[in-house]
């Protein structure tokens, strides 16, 4: 039995359930909120801005770090997703989540940057600065690291549309629709772009994790 | 059968498959270990997925944070509506500026009737010298948290002292205030809540723009190439007199406390106000009422507080220099209620007023006074001003009295600035309304003073010496002026042709410039090249006299005349053709 395509991803498997401890969805109550603090950024309020930012600043650091790998200064980026995000902020009429919009935003600036990257390759020297979690268990925090240090190198081998697509929908635990929304196609290509980029971090990830071993590619000695 | 595919073990490792599928599989793994295997993989790869979305990077948020707020705010201050009212306003105000400036120039004379663009100009005559030591730059000599605005938008606190350069704005927050000289000797004050901006500031030419609130002026009687404020459309010019101009919220006024100004408006004759008088335009209705004999509260006590404040820098200067005396004009803080310094006006009328934005014109372009208006001015009954005038004069000091004390009196005596105004405006402004015939009218295009002295008048009007003296004739602009020297400009430190896109060029660039003995031989391969093949004529034509050029380098005198030969054939009308010849005579 061969599995050409992706077999229908079933849509329903509901973000929340596949959202982890990493960015859990705000809560209808929070939308709602973030709804008012946007109206109120509209209408040039800038302490609403401010609130925005504190509600979302975690999630939005989390998820460019993925988009962008570790080797990228998130902290410029975070400065203009933010900015993006006023520009942007006085066309959104709430017809979606905010949370759909803020992540279209973060897409566009990841996309912008990975672009540039391909034209101006990092530095392969470049040290990726070490993620530090204080109140954390060190073994813990080691292993996540590690994990994430992985993961975000089978990332870099992912097309940045992929990349996007695969983030969004396996880290940031969003939908196929909701991620159509975000990146602006349609949900039939979110799923092959999915479908696509799993293989890909597939091979990526095997590949990695064969380098790891003692001996190499091709096993113990 | 087939092993399963990757990505349906995703699939079925994220539980997204449907019921059917998912059993099929599932039969499939029983009994496939290979794909066992992979899935085990599938589910390691995402449990580590799952380790790599808790991480979180490490931000420095209090420096993000810092960074974004600042950011959004400019951004925010830049969508705010108000800004795109407020740059309407500057556009609208600059149009009328330049009608006016286009209006006045056109017509030296402003004929009764004749529609002036929404502006009051107002110019005064006297002849106070400038001092000898006017600094070329603006000198805050009182800045109570006032702030600095530099062209690039960054603010600074403005410090007692501090010079500043043309192209700066001071910005006064509620409650402060900031005392300004400018290069001439003139005195600015900005009162509280206001933004003026320092456009230039030379000896021989003043450009204030107000943006917002009221500038109290002061302006000296040096000749100047103009002297300018400017606010929302409004424009003054001045030519040595105390007054303020405000845009209140129905329009616009000028109240002057000494010297006489003219104030042109659309549709309206030119007038002139004499000290003491008030002019008020109504924006709406387009009237114009003149009040003479009241000056509002307001206005006293803005003019009062400069005047208070400019005797106290004269002090400072007169210790520092005998011609620093000659100028004195400081602004007070509005709040307080200053004791009335104007030369002839009673505090009568207390009218309340909204922020003001003053205006000076240059002099030269408002210098032609219209003689009509003037009369009218003058000929406005002014009795209630003379005894004032009288009794001021009464206390005034006798004449030809060193300024100096009467400064330090006044500064002392807080019932007698009236007296120190006097002593160092030298243009008497309550003698210039109370005899109309006697006021000086500038002829032509240069609005210099009359110095004069009035006859009738019971003190002398002029006692500073420093009044007779003037600037000296040379401007010095050149060393304020706000844009530096254009530079030389230089060739390029290398030939253009070696940047440029062309490889073809760049190589004959290269070779142009490195042609010799040595190094000839690595070119001559490349120059044949482009020789025959380059599909340019020019590159084609520069090879081969290169090569030729080469082979000279290089002694081979037969190889040189070929290729001089070649290069005559090829082009017989070439740049080189003179070189080419004159190589091949015996």
């Amino acid at each position: 039995m061969i599995f050409r395509e992706a077999p229908s991803l079933v849509s329903a498997a509901s973000p929340e359930e596949r959202s982890g401890t990493g960015s859990p969805p705000p809560p209808p109550a929070d939308e709602v909120r973030l709804h008012l603090l946007v109206r109120r950024i509209q209408e040039g309020d800038l302490t609403a801005f401010d609130q925005l930012y504190e509600l979302t600043r975690v999630d939005a650091a989390r998820t460019l770090r993925h988009l962008v790998g570790n080797r990228v200064d998130v902290e410029d980026l975070l400065q203009e997703t933010y900015l993006r995000l006023l520009t942007a902020v006085k066309n959104y009429r709430g017809e979606s989540r905010f949370r759909t919009f803020f992540y279209r935003v973060c897409a566009n600036v990841a996309l912008s940057h990975l672009r540039w990257k391909r034209r101006r390759p990092e530095d392969p020297f470049a040290e990726p600065p070490d993620q530090v979690s204080s109140e954390e268990d060190p073994e813990r925090a080691a292993e996540r690291r590690q994990a994430a240090r992985l993961v975000e190198t089978a990332l870099e081998k992912l097309k940045p549309k992929k990349r996007i697509v695969f983030v969004y929908y396996e880290l940031c635990g969003m939908g196929p629709d909701e991620i159509a929304e975000a990146v602006g196609s349609s949900p039939n290509t979110v799923r092959s772009r999915l479908h696509h980029a799993r293989l890909e971090f597939n091979v990526a990830m095997q590949r990695l994790l064969a380098h790891r071993r003692p001996g190499g590619p091709h096993g113990a000695p | 059968m087939a092993h399963l595919e990757a990505g349906g073990l995703w699939a079925l490792a994220a539980d997204e498959l449907p019921g059917r599928v998912r059993e099929e599989m599932e039969a499939h793994l029983a009994r496939c270990s290979a794909c066992s295997t992979a899935l085990e993989q599938v589910k390691a790869q995402r449990a580590l997925l799952q380790d790599a979305r808790a991480a979180t990077p490490e931000v420095h948020w209090d420096d993000v944070g810092a960074r974004i707020r600042s950011a959004a705010a400019a951004h925010l201050e830049r969508r705010a509506p108000r800004t795109r009212w407020t740059w309407g306003v500057a556009l609208a105000g600059a149009v009328a500026a330049v009608l006016v400036l286009w209006w006045v120039r056109l017509q030296p004379v402003g004929s009764a009737g004749s529609p002036v663009i929404g502006a009051e100009t107002v110019v005064v005559t006297g002849s106070v010298p400038p001092p000898d030591d006017a600094v070329e730059a603006i000198r805050a000599e009182d800045a109570a948290g006032a702030l600095v605005t530099a062209r690039t938008g960054e603010e600074q606190p403005l410090r007692t002292g501090m010079k500043l350069r043309s192209g700066v704005a001071v910005k006064t927050p509620s409650r402060a205030s900031a005392m300004l000289r400018l290069p001439d000797a003139s005195h600015v004050r900005v009162s509280a809540d206001s933004e003026v901006e320092l456009s230039r500031a030379e000896a021989r030419d003043v450009h204030l723009t107000v943006r917002q609130g009221r500038l109290s002026v002061q302006a000296s009687h040096a000749e100047r190439k103009a002297f300018l404020v400017e606010a929302a459309g409004l424009r003054v010019s001045v030519v040595g007199t105390v007054f303020t101009v405000e845009r209140t919220a129905h329009g616009a006024s000028v109240a002057v406390s000494e010297g006489r100004v003219r104030v042109e408006v659309a549709g309206h004759p030119a007038r002139l106000v004499g000290a003491g008088e008030r002019m008020e335009l109504h924006e709406e209705t387009g009237a114009l009422q003149v009040e003479q004999t009241a000056l509002s509260e307001p206005d006293r006590e803005a003019i009062a507080a400069m005047e208070a404040l400019a005797s106290t820098s004269v002090q400072t200067q007169h210790e520092e220099g005998p011609e620093g005396s000659s100028v004195a004009g400081a602004p007070a803080p509005e709040g307080t209620p200053a004791p009335w310094v104007g030369t002839t006006e009673p505090p009568v009328d207390a009218r309340p007023q909204v922020r003001g934005t003053a205006e000076v014109a240059p002099p030269a372009s408002v210098a032609p006074l219209h003689p009509s208006g003037l009369q009218k001015m003058e000929a406005r009954p002014l009795a209630a001003q003379k005894p004032v005038a009288r009794s001021n004069a009464e206390k005034a000091s006798p004449p030809g009295s060193p300024v100096g004390t009467d400064l330090a009196h006044s500064g002392n005596v807080q019932h007698t600035p009236q007296v120190v105004a006097m002593a160092t405006q030298p243009v008497p402004s309550s003698t210039a309304q109370a005899q109309p015939p006697v006021t000086p009218v500038p002829t032509g295009g240069t609005a210099t003073t009359d110095p004069r002295p009035d006859l009738s008048q019971e003190f002398e009007p002029y006692p500073a010496t420093s009044v007779t003296e003037h600037l000296p004739p040379t401007p010095p602009s050149e060393q304020v002026a706000e844009q530096p020297q254009p530079k030389k400009k230089r060739g390029p430190l290398i030939p253009m042709a070696l940047m440029s896109k062309d490889a073809d060029e760049r190589f004959l660039g290269y070779v142009r410039l490195q042609l010799g003995p040595r190094t000839c031989e690595g070119f001559l391969t490349g120059l044949e090249e482009i020789a025959v093949k380059s599909p340019r004529a020019d590159h084609r034509e520069q090879a081969r006299y290169l090569k030729a050029r080469c082979f000279e380098e290089r002694l081979q005198g037969t190889d040189a005349k070929l290729e001089y030969r070649q290069y005559l054939n090829d082009f017989p009308r070439g740049r080189y053709v003179r070189e080419a010849t004159s190589a091949l005579l015996p």
